[in-house]
């Protein structure tokens, strides 16, 4: 071997290593970029978080629990439970609840009027009262406005879902790391690709070491979510009560699913990626 | 080996060799958050999916009702809390009631709910139980000194004749003593019997010491009779 096949051979065994090096932080920056888009996607999307309240009959729920709960509270009374009737419907609650959670996601604070709810079942009670022929002495009057206001804190008490309190605070800690992460990644993968395609003679070779990274990152991207899938692990939640672990797997399954769909899209990015290759080929040739 | 197939074949092997390099290094700069994120699933994550039922469970048989002198602990089930797993009954004042572990508004909407920090019967120490008295408990109003109560479980039948009523305020906490050495049956309500409405800041009581049925042992051989 001559002296200029040796350095040549050199220069080559050289710049794939370097393109290698370079093609494994290509694959890092994917997928980390990757990750964070899928939990944009997933997990801080408030449509998602919406969607999945309604799919998971959410609503209709806590109206059943603000129904057994009120008649908890009317029980010890000995006030028949028909009482209850108006007052607490499934529309209000649906009403309530939907822009409860909807206002607080945009981070609003939210009070809830239950002075309707309050007048609806004293008006009841009295009634109730009238047709069994009860005269209400003052304790008794007392006990009336008690139970109204018992009944309403349930109400409220179930209007109220602490998860979207953490899910606004973590996102907006989210939104903050995007903001910084997501350009500086986009920067050192910008630079890495240009360093890959100067460092080949032919472009197409540079881009064949940017294919790779992306597959593997979508390789990366997929295989875990995949698993999950399929073993159904997300099942096994151990959260109470069931409307709240219904809404908690259809979230973190569609969460999960998230990654595979991006995962897809990196496997249709590294095609687009083989047909610009074999492009620029048939121009060499 | 062709040059094109090479090429074709790097298609596979590189990326999975990046891709498994990428697991590694995610591995390894992730170690203390994959421990933190192992820790804290290890608390909400089961062994499998749970099942949630409106009924609340029962462990009571009547039909397999056992008659002894004698129970060994082993052969007493522990109910879980919510569980079904006695009968309370009176048969003067027609109390008829079932018996939960725990005094939850579940429980109580369903029977009679015993405090989970009273003892079963055949103990040797208190059962403090409780229900609504426009409910299981309305009877209670005709209770008297003497009348008998009787608990079913099903390692046996149990009989408590009572001795004392009273009316406390609510929250009164003298007015039982778990620890002492002693099978009292206490059974409470809200008092004043039958007011549909109003502030019930009262509490009835009623206190039965054991008289029949047969005491739990460590150890000890059951006699069926």
């Amino acid at each position: 071997m001559t002296n200029k096949n040796t350095t040549h051979h050199n220069k080559k065994v050289m710049r794939r290593s370097i393109s290698f090096v370079l093609s494994y932080l290509l694959t890092l920056i994917f997928a980390v970029l990757f990750i964070l888009v899928g939990i944009l996607a997933g997990v801080f999307n408030d449509s998602v978080i919406l969607n999945h309240l309604q799919r998971s009959n959410y609503y209709q729920s806590i109206y059943t629990t603000i129904q057994n709960n009120a008649e908890s509270v009317l029980l010890p009374t000995g006030i028949d439970i028909s009482v209850l009737s108006d007052v607490i419907t499934m529309d209000r609650v649906y009403i309530a609840a939907k822009n409860t959670i909807e206002a607080e996601i945009k981070g609003e604070s939210v009070v809830q009027d239950t002075k309707r709810i309050k007048n609806q079942l004293k008006e009841n009670i009295l009634r109730f009262a009238d047709e069994k022929e009860l005269l209400l002495e003052a304790e008794q009057q007392v006990g009336v406005e008690t139970l109204c206001e018992a009944v309403s804190t349930e109400y409220t008490k179930m209007l109220d879902f602490p998860f979207i309190k953490y899910y606004v605070q973590y996102k907006t800690t989210y939104q903050s790391l995007m903001r910084i992460g997501v350009p500086i990644l986009l920067l050192l993968a910008t630079v890495i690709i240009v360093i890959l395609l100067k460092l080949h003679k032919y472009q197409h070779q540079g881009v064949r070491y940017v294919a790779y990274s992306v597959l593997a990152a979508s390789i990366m991207i997929t295989i875990v979510p995949v698993l999950l899938l399929v073993s159904k692990a997300y099942q096994k939640l151990n959260v109470s009560p069931k409307y709240f672990y219904n809404f908690m797997v259809n979230y973190i399954r569609w969460d999960i699913s998230v990654f595979v769909y991006i995962g897809g899209i990196g496997l249709a990015i590294f095609t687009g990626l083989l047909l610009y290759i074999s492009i620029l080929k048939k121009k060499i040739y | 080996m062709r040059r094109s197939t090479k090429k074709l074949l790097g298609y596979i092997y590189i990326p999975v060799i990046l891709t498994v390099l990428g697991y590694v290094t995610i591995y390894l700069a992730g170690a203390p958050v994959f421990k933190l994120v192992s820790a804290v699933s290890g608390m909400v994550i089961s062994k499998s999916a749970p099942t949630f039922s409106e009924e609340l469970d029962s462990i009571f048989d009547e039909n397999a009702v056992r008659s002894t002198d004698i129970v060994d602990q082993s052969e007493v089930t522990m109910p879980l809390y919510e569980t079904y797993y006695a009968k309370i009954s009176c048969e003067r004042i027609d109390l008829l009631a079932p018996l939960y572990w725990g005094d939850s508004d579940k429980a109580l909407k369903m029977g009679v709910g015993q405090y989970i920090g009273s003892f079963m019967p055949g103990n040797g120490k208190p059962l403090l139980l409780s229900a609504h008295d426009s409910t299981y408990f309305a009877p209670l109003d005709k209770i008297e000194i003497g009348d008998i109560l009787q608990i079913t479980t099903n390692y046996g039948k149990y009989e408590y004749q009572v001795t004392e009523t009273k009316v406390t305020v609510v929250g009164d906490t003298t007015a039982y003593d778990l620890k002492k050495d002693d099978e009292q049956l206490i059974l409470y309500t809200c008092y004043p019997f039958g007011a549909l409405i109003g502030v019930k800041n009262e509490r009835f009581f009623v206190y039965a010491d054991k008289i029949l049925g047969p005491e739990i042992v460590q150890g000890g051989t059951s006699n069926d009779k």
